[in-house]
């Protein structure tokens, strides 16, 4: 089913651009672990918490592992520095161990 | 006890017999000072999940580009053979193969070709389950979800009829008239069962006219359908494609939405998740479904009767949005001309010199009593025309 040669040229169509409008909104996933991230990082660094900067670290896993290629590198990286030095931050405050829950 | 010591020296003091009672607290060691290891577990038990975590991103990463380059391995031959140009990421001007599917995500994968008579282009997408994400993967054990592949061609304006036609599970026929904006407007009755045509029960159709379901469904298609019913989610041709129904805002007149003619499928990868290279050799028979399809809609045509109905219902379609949109038009208009008589009566106002004030006013008068004079003889007109 190949047409002539230059038919086929004339009818090239490049990728079209407008697909990329949705992938915003059919996946929120590493925008709100991005935010809940940060949420955590504040909670634990502010209120001396060891679990919510634990939680910090794995949302900004998650985020980073649900992202898209398109996004910036440099915004995955400051939420993971940011959850990292929660975690520090609570250890070098408290350097006693987390007691669990129960 | 006290007998080897002289009792003088202790005069003036209490008998401490009374401390001898009190209990011995013996406080314990903060347990950062402890030297071990062990008080840390839930430190441990932390990191380990992370680690876990991160092994899981990698296997998991791994097995979708496997998955993806299987599929595109057994599929380039037959889009090759069909297509002028494969794989295009977008980021160069000229038309250019790339010959290599084009990652968006570590779990969706995307080709475009083009460059075939009876169509614009196909974009194909590969949307594998998130492997990488752990929590994904838990949250698959209860619920399993299938990898899918959707394949969306674009169809130029000669190349189809005007009809609206879908098969697929049930499941997916109720939720699509739902969804879809052309499904809901021109498809209203329920989806039918697939049993009609010959094909498996688990199908539905939903369809704008019995002609078309009669055209589309020739015995090809029927064949293609059935020996790989388990695989197809969702099949939709459409000359109204408008993706899925927006959600008005208020206040906002609404456009009518932009429609392309586009054929849509949706097919399931075998092994709802638990899918292996091997299997993508499985979907080669669909995408030649898709490739007839392409040539099928290019031929198929309504005759007389069918077109009229067709052209009838999207007239109707027009009509009912003209009319919903009707009252915010009309409450936009208002507002405009409001606004255009406040902007002159500021005007008016803020002229210094009142000879001229009292010029632009009466200017003014004049303009809205000509207005009234034109609607009065419309009126007229209309009354005219109606005797």
């Amino acid at each position: 089913y190949r047409t002539r040669q230059d038919e086929d040229k004339r009818r090239l169509n490049c990728y079209p651009p407008s697909t990329e409008a949705n992938p915003t909104l059919e996946d929120p996933t590493p925008d709100y672990m991005n935010l809940l991230g940060m949420i955590f990082s504040m909670c634990g660094l502010m209120l001396k918490l060891k679990w919510c900067a634990w939680i910090a670290v794995y949302c900004s896993f998650i985020s980073f592992a649900n992202s898209r290629s398109s996004e910036d590198t440099k915004q995955m990286m400051s939420s993971f520095m940011l959850s990292i030095s929660a975690v520090v931050m609570s250890y070098l405050q408290n350097p006693q161990p987390m007691s669990p829950p129960w | 006890m006290y007998s080897k010591y002289d009792p003088d020296e202790f005069d003036g003091m209490e008998k401490p017999s009374q401390s001898l009672k009190d209990p011995l607290i013996i406080h314990t060691v903060p347990a950062h000072l402890q030297n071990s290891w062990e008080s840390y577990y839930m430190e441990i038990l932390m990191v380990t999940g992370l680690l876990a975590y991160i092994m899981n991103y990698i296997i998991g990463k791994n097995k979708n580009s496997r998955l993806a380059t299987a599929w595109f391995n057994s599929h380039r031959e037959l889009l090759e053979s069909n297509f002028a140009l494969v794989g295009d990421d977008g980021t160069s001007k000229d038309a250019v193969s790339t010959g290599k599917l084009n990652q968006e995500n570590e779990h969706i994968y995307n080709l475009w070709c083009s460059g075939r008579v009876c169509c614009e282009g196909m974009l194909i997408q590969l949307k594998f389950v998130k492997r990488q994400d752990l929590l994904n993967v838990l949250a698959r054990m209860m619920r399993p979800v299938c990898d899918q592949v959707q394949i969306k061609v674009t169809l130029n304006d000669e190349d189809m009829d005007t009809f609206v036609f879908a098969v697929g599970t049930k499941k997916a026929m109720a939720r699509m008239q739902k969804e879809m904006q052309d499904l809901s407007e021109f498809c209203s009755d329920k989806p039918k069962s697939g049993a009609k045509y010959g094909l498996p029960e688990i199908l539905a159709i939903l369809t704008e006219m019995g002609e078309v379901t009669d055209g589309v469904m020739d015995s090809k298609m029927v064949h293609y359908i059935t020996n790989h019913a388990d695989k197809i989610e969702s099949i939709h041709f459409s000359d109204q494609f408008s993706g899925t129904k927006v959600v008005q805002e208020d206040g906002q007149p609404l456009k009518l939405p932009e429609t392309k003619k586009t054929l849509l499928f949706t097919f399931n990868v075998p092994g709802m998740g638990n899918t292996s290279p091997k299997d993508m050799d499985t979907l080669l028979p669909l995408m030649n479904m898709v490739i007839y399809s392409i040539d099928k809609v290019k031929k198929l045509r309504l005759n007389r009767e069918g077109k009229q109905k067709a052209d009838k219902n999207r007239a109707r379609v027009e009509e009912n949005f003209l009319k919903q949109t009707h009252n915010q038009r009309q409450e936009a208009a208002q507002t405009r001309r409001e606004e255009k008589k406040r902007a002159e009566k500021e005007r008016i106002m803020s002229e210094e010199d009142p000879e001229r004030q009292r010029r632009l006013e009466e200017a003014a008068q004049r303009r809205d009593q000509k207005k009234i004079e034109k609607k009065q003889m419309k009126m007229k007109q209309i009354k005219v025309k109606a005797m």
